[in-house]
């Protein structure tokens, strides 16, 4: 169909467009993301067997570590929105366990992520409701500085916003579960640390968590929601080219797709993206980027 | 008084994380990077007072930087 023909659409007719399209791309089985879920958790934990007995020095370790974590938030994100098994079926304990082991490296609690996930897909860009509307930034640069400024003891946002988010949702069960996640992870760093294996905690464990949080937070809450001041959507959500490419950016650069039809997997968002390109240029999306 | 224990333990975060995990990490990078401490000092001594020098501020501040 041409630009003008879509043109001439409603509103109405271009979103049932749009849904023949997301639909032809739902329901297939993530095996990429299965596979990469497991992976990242057993490369990550063979990382430490070679780092204590110094087949590889902690530096190495600690840049595969931290690329496993970041890496491993995907299948974990997959999971958070049941690509990989619905609630009910049979594959349901596949996707729960994908999600809870994916994001090990990364220190990230999968229930705290799943819940505050979905409240920022229901409220993006809300500066009251959307739990991730504190990595707001006027650039890269600050973006990054409000990335670290979010994991200090006091912040506003980060971890005491979704502790704050999940009091008013009443889900006291998920913030429970969330701080004992948290408590047992600082008592294996503290373990460790005081067993004289300090070093290879910070590299493989500790700040592997705090550079993969700041760069998700920075190619998956940031970019793709910048400038972050409308909430309309078609608008809350953008696609961008990313100074480190698509895989760089975590494949981030087509965020519009997943934030409007989330159940379509990652690896293919891009390909539903360019097929839906005109119909969200003329739903008035913000894809004039790329 | 669980919640309340539970709350102290969270308002004390950046001292418990210095004397739990940052003074045996400078301690075991001051070892292995063979300076020699002032005032004969221990390894662990000197590790404790670097991590000393970032948790106070940092718990009294709310922030490490």
């Amino acid at each position: 169909m041409s630009k003008r023909e879509l043109s001439s659409l409603t509103p109405k007719e271009l979103a049932r467009i749009e849904r023949d399209i997301a639909r032809k791309h739902i329901g297939k089985f993530p095996w990429l993301a299965v596979t990469a879920g497991v992976g990242v958790f057993i490369g990550w934990l063979a990382l430490w067997p070679l780092v204590l007995m110094d087949v590889i020095p902690a530096w190495a370790g600690f840049v595969a570590a931290t690329i496993l974590a970041i890496i491993g938030y995907l299948p974990s994100h997959e999971a958070q929105h049941d690509i990989i098994a619905r609630p009910g079926s049979k594959l349901r304990w596949l996707n729960e366990l994908i999600g809870h082991v994916s994001t090990v490296p990364l220190a990230l609690p999968y229930g705290l992520a799943r819940v505050t996930h979905r409240e920022h897909h229901k409220h993006t860009n809300h500066p009251e409701h959307d739990p991730d509307y504190s990595s707001r930034a006027p650039g890269p640069l600050s973006a990054i500085w409000q990335a670290i400024q979010n994991v200090q003891p006091r912040a506003r946002g980060g971890y005491n916003a979704y502790g704050r988010l999940l009091k008013r949702l009443g889900r006291t069960d998920v913030l429970r579960t969330a701080a004992l996640y948290r408590s047992a992870w600082f008592l294996t760093l503290f373990a460790l640390a005081w067993s004289g294996h300090a070093i290879e905690a910070a590299a493989l464990w500790w700040l592997p968590h705090h550079v993969g949080y700041i760069y998700i937070q920075y190619y998956l809450s940031w970019a793709p929601h910048h400038p972050a001041n409308e909430t309309a959507r078609y608008r809350h959500t953008r696609s961008f080219r990313a100074a480190l490419g698509n895989i760089g950016s975590l494949g981030m650069q087509y965020h519009i797709v997943h934030h409007l039809h989330p159940r379509i997997p990652f690896l293919r968002t891009p390909e539903a993206y360019w097929e839906m390109k005109p119909v969200l240029e003329a739903q008035g999306a913000r894809v004039e980027d790329l | 008084m669980q919640k309340r224990l539970l709350r102290r333990i969270y308002k004390s975060g950046p001292m418990l994380f210095g004397l739990g995990f940052l003074t045996p990490l400078a301690a075991q990078l001051l070892i292995a990077s063979n300076m020699s401490l002032p005032f004969g000092m221990s390894p662990l001594l000197a590790g404790f007072l670097l991590a000393m020098a970032l948790a106070v501020p940092a718990q009294i501040r709310g922030r490490w930087i």
